[in-house]
């Protein structure tokens, strides 16, 4: 590829979601010069807009049961090559601390700490152990024995209250359905979440949706509705809602667009950009190597490709689910920027669909500086990290990880990146 | 005691077809399936409606039949059938002098072969191979057999007959040396009910030996197991054979937005217990791509395999268990009276999807004549759509929900909208997402359910009545469970590329998300057999 060399740059993160995002916005706010790249928005717009840690442990007979202390001996729970491991007691609290500091700051605070779980409902009425969680979630805490009521919105096909409802109650709380109207809501119009979500982010619309609503809601302690309550971070339509209707209000995430992951994405955006980093969203990213060494990034976009050079490269381009890695064929994987050895096992699958997957634990090999290395433990590139999703040996499904391995490898990557010493895994515990 | 004249046992093409001859013929008709319609082989097929060409070299009955029952289907029935036409094509590595007797075989069985060259084969299918060698047109088409089950079901309902779903026949009535009606067992409830019938029509298929056996009648079906793959992409226009003696990956059908390429033969233990193996999708992929370039890089979607019931009564001379290519296609009706001394029952074994109303005419025939009272067959000429009936396409979904007040898709792959999934399930009170995904291809998009699932749960749990939610929850969750778990069945053996992209999307769904592993439910969930990688 021949390619015109553009801006240079201290560091270049190649992905965008959680820990792509984060890794930027870290260090664009120490000091160095910062590109985030990535082909699309990341894994952020399809989760819960929550932060797993550890949410479930298997017994000796393979039940799989809720964490409660998610920091509680977390390094014994873990195998030696499980990447919050690798990374660290130090930078999951630490990582931690960082990004709920980060978020506080933004005016989207994140309650919770590594001591306790939330345990939060789903859209299907199960309990969801989180650790932590945007204020908005948290009066639908299943610890609390007060009676929960639980809304649809006629036309919002994501959510259905008397299911949700009735499985709570089959758990034994006190739980029932509603079904409000969304004002002025056209009945040929699909009402999507990100939708109605910027509807309410206008404050008359909803005063006008609290007139309607609060007929139904007569002695109601708690309401629990579909997280679609304002895309602005500022806290807005629920805050403002709660307060017209006079009850404690709380979003429940549902399936994809994730309205709460859509506000971290803009916490994050904003974040990065306001200490001088640069987000590129869009081009297909390949890797920059010349003689073997990693010397930034190339971006394939309409304009033709782009050469942007960096020092040190963070690799956060996600799993399977998001083309960091990819299975061309049956039983193959490869990582798809750099063409990293892949940690694979002859077993992909398991029979039942629930399982643990084999597979979900496959990835990128890393040591403690989050460096890939390879079968052998050898460094492969000193100038490239690997963070997040792309990572082997965690299943975030089956553990309930999946930001925590985002969080504490992106902090301790960062670390590691600009020269501070990656902290010895077996030292501390959080 | 609920008495019936003919009791038919199997709710695949040949009982459909046969309750659907009865009752025209004003018989007092009742068919009793143990799942769903087309629960068997008839709902796990490639859907091809053979011209009959595939078997004109080496067996002419089967031809034949198929080529008539081919112009009377696409006439009864073009609700379900799509009229795409078929090609056999030789690559330049098939055996060149399988042409001859293939058109031979042709003339002879009154099938039309015209033979176009190959330039003309790509202009209207550009993504077929150039490495043919010769290319027939023939008058194959696309059959969709769940649409054409639920139309044969309606136009029985409508003759007058009784079609009765989730009821397991757990014995049969014989008394001195009569059947006279068999035990009947429904599936969800556990309840037990005798049905008396003046005959009992076995049309079971490849669990045909089971039934006759509860006479104490052998038969032996031989399950042949055979794998399909649907991929993501209606990649032709066309039915696609190629030109050469019938073997593994030799077809390939387009069925609404996918095409399936087929079919392997593997002979199996069981009817129910049988799991596809990664050298069948091998092969199939491998054969796709000498019929498509570049096929091995497309999206396969799914795979799934049903067993064919391989039925001769004595078996032909070398054909062991080992080929059972080499065993009919043909069907027989079996008159336990005269072959076995047991009054009262008949068999409907072997056959196929495209001649299914054909078998049903014979088996009535020899009904009546059992009864007594002859009447004739009128099925040929009974059209099963009504007049100006079009071939569903997902367009017309689409010009649906445009018009439609209560456009809310709940599966946006296939363009079912809320309220066909509401009236789907009022009209059929089922608690398994998967007969809707029969009766709406609700989830047999390139999602495999991922969104649907979850909003058809919640609609199913709407329609539940208050009075039983206790249980009704648990009954919704495992539907949902089931639902994605059978989902799975079908995608394990092709996951790899986009699979496994969306694989982990559904996953984190469905497991982190929405937590739905924690659901109470009715029942475990059931694991199929597979095979391990190698």
């Amino acid at each position: 590829v021949s390619a015109r060399v553009q801006a240079a740059y201290d560091v270049i993160v190649i992905g965008a979601g959680l820990a792509g995002l984060f890794a930027g916005a870290l260090a664009a706010r120490a000091g160095a010069r910062t590109l985030v790249a990535a082909r699309g928005q990341g894994g952020l717009p399809l989760g819960p807009g929550c932060v797993d840690i550890w949410g479930y442990s298997r017994d000796a007979q393979g039940a799989r049961h809720i964490v409660q202390d998610p920091g509680a001996g977390l390094s014994a729970r873990l195998a030696p090559e499980h990447p919050l491991r690798l990374a660290g007691g130090e930078a999951v609290t630490a990582g931690l601390a960082a990004f709920q500091a980060l978020c506080a700051e933004a005016g989207y605070p994140l309650a919770g700490s590594l001591d306790r779980n939330h345990l939060l409902p789903t859209a299907l009425g199960t309990a969801r152990p989180t650790c932590l969680a945007p204020e908005s979630f948290l009066a639908g805490d299943l610890r609390d024995p007060s009676p929960i009521i639980l809304a649809d919105l006629r036309g919002f096909r994501d959510f259905h209250a008397p299911h949700a409802a009735a499985n709570l109650r089959r758990a034994g709380h006190a739980a029932r359905a509603v079904a409000l109207d969304l004002p002025r809501w056209p009945a040929r119009r699909a009402a999507f979440a990100t939708d109605l979500a910027r509807r309410l982010d206008v404050p008359a619309y909803r005063a006008e949706a609290a007139d309607l609503w609060r007929p139904h809601l007569a002695g109601a302690a708690r309401l629990g509705l579909p997280a679609i309550l304002g895309l602005s971070a500022d806290q807005w339509a629920w805050r403002d809602l709660s307060e017209r209707l006079g009850l404690a209000l709380f979003e429940i995430p549902t399936v994809p667009p994730s309205v709460p992951g859509l506000r971290l994405f803009n916490v994050l955006q904003d974040t990065l950009e306001a200490a001088g980093g640069r987000l590129i969203l869009g081009p297909e990213v390949s890797g920059w190597v010349e003689a073997g060494a990693v010397r930034g990034v190339i971006l394939h976009s309409a304009g033709g490709p782009r050469r942007y050079a960096a020092p040190r490269l963070i690799l956060a381009t996600g799993g399977f689910r998001h083309g960091g890695l990819d299975a061309p064929a049956p039983g193959v994987a490869r990582e798809t920027v750099l063409d990293l050895p892949v940690l694979t096992e002859p077993d992909w699958y398991a029979p039942l669909y629930w399982d643990p997957h084999p597979y979900a634990r496959f990835g990128v090999r890393v040591n403690t500086a989050m460096q890939p290395v390879d079968a052998e433990g050898r460094v492969l590139h000193a100038n490239v990290h690997a963070i997040g999703g792309l990572l082997a040996g965690a299943d975030r499904h089956d553990e309930g990880c999946r930001e925590g391995v985002d969080l504490a490898t992106a902090w301790a990557a960062v670390q590691a990146a600009f020269g501070q010493p990656a902290p010895d895994p077996q030292a501390t515990t959080p | 005691l609920i008495s019936t004249e003919l009791l038919i046992i199997g709710g695949g093409a040949t009982g459909l077809g046969v309750a659907w001859d009865a009752a025209l013929r004003g018989y007092k008709t009742l068919l009793v399936e143990k799942g769903d319609l087309t629960h068997g082989t008839s709902g796990r097929y490639h859907g091809l409606l053979h011209s009959g060409a595939r078997y004109v070299v080496r067996d002419a009955r089967s031809a034949a039949d198929c080529a008539r029952e081919n112009l009377i289907l696409k006439r009864l029935l073009p609700s379900a059938i799509e009229d795409t036409g078929g090609f056999f094509a030789a690559l330049d590595e098939d055996p060149p002098d399988y042409a001859e007797p293939f058109l031979l075989g042709c003339g002879a069985a009154g099938i039309p072969a015209e033979e176009i060259s190959p330039a003309q084969a790509r202009r209207s299918e550009p993504l077929l191979t150039p490495r043919l060698a010769r290319v027939f047109r023939v008058p194959d088409a696309a059959c969709d057999s769940f649409d054409a089950a639920h139309a044969v079901a309606g136009a029985v309902r409508a003759a007058g007959g009784e079609v009765w779903l989730r009821r397991r026949v757990v014995g049969l009535r014989v008394e001195r040396g009569r059947v006279g009606g068999a035990e009947l067992e429904d599936v969800r409830t556990g309840e037990r009910l005798t049905v008396g019938a003046d005959l009992v029509l076995n049309c079971a298929g490849a669990w045909a030996g089971q039934i006759a056996e509860l006479a104490g009648c052998p038969v032996r079906v031989t399950p042949g197991k055979g794998t399909m793959v649907a991929m993501n992409y209606r990649l032709v226009n066309t039915v696609l054979n190629r030109l050469k003696p019938p073997g593994d990956g030799d077809i390939l059908v387009p069925i609404g937005t996918v095409a399936v390429i087929g079919t392997t033969e593997v002979v199996v233990e069981s009817a129910d217990q049988y799991a596809i193996e990664p050298w069948e999708i091998e092969l199939l992929m491998a054969e796709g791509e000498k019929l498509i370039p570049r096929f091995r890089e497309m999206r396969a979607l799914r795979a799934w395999a049903g067993v064919r019931p391989l039925f001769e009564e004595r078996p032909p001379e070398g054909a062991g268990d080992a080929d059972s290519r080499l065993m009919t296609r043909a069907h027989a009706v079996l008159d336990h009276a005269a072959r076995d001394g047991v009054e009262g029952l008949v068999s409907v074994v072997g056959g196929k999807f495209t001649t299914f109303r054909l078998m049903a005419e014979e088996a009535v025939d020899l009904a009546g004549a059992k009864l007594g009272s002859r009447r004739p067959c009128r099925t040929a000429d009974t059209p099963i759509d009504p007049p100006g009936t079009r071939f569903h396409v997902l367009r017309q979904r689409l010009e649906a929900s445009e018009a439609s007040p209560r456009p809310e898709m709940a599966c946006e792959c296939e363009l079912v909208t809320r309220a066909e999934v509401e009236a789907a399930l009022e009209q059929s009170g089922s608690t398994v997402l998967n007969d809707l995904r029969r009766d709406l291809r609700l989830g047999m998009g390139p999602c495999q359910a991922g969104f649907c699932a979850f909003r058809a749960a919640g609609l199913m749990h709407r329609q539940r009545p208050a009075a039983d939610e206790a249980e009704g929850v648990e009954e919704v969750n495992s539907a949902l469970l089931e639902f994605l778990q059978e989902r799975w069945k079908g995608l394990r053996p092709v996951m790899w590329g986009a699979n496994l992209r969306q694989l982990e999307l559904d996953l984190s769904l469905y497991r982190g998300l929405l937590g739905a592993e924690a659901l109470p439910t009715a029942r475990p969930p059931e694991v199929y057999p597979t095979e391990k990688t190698a």
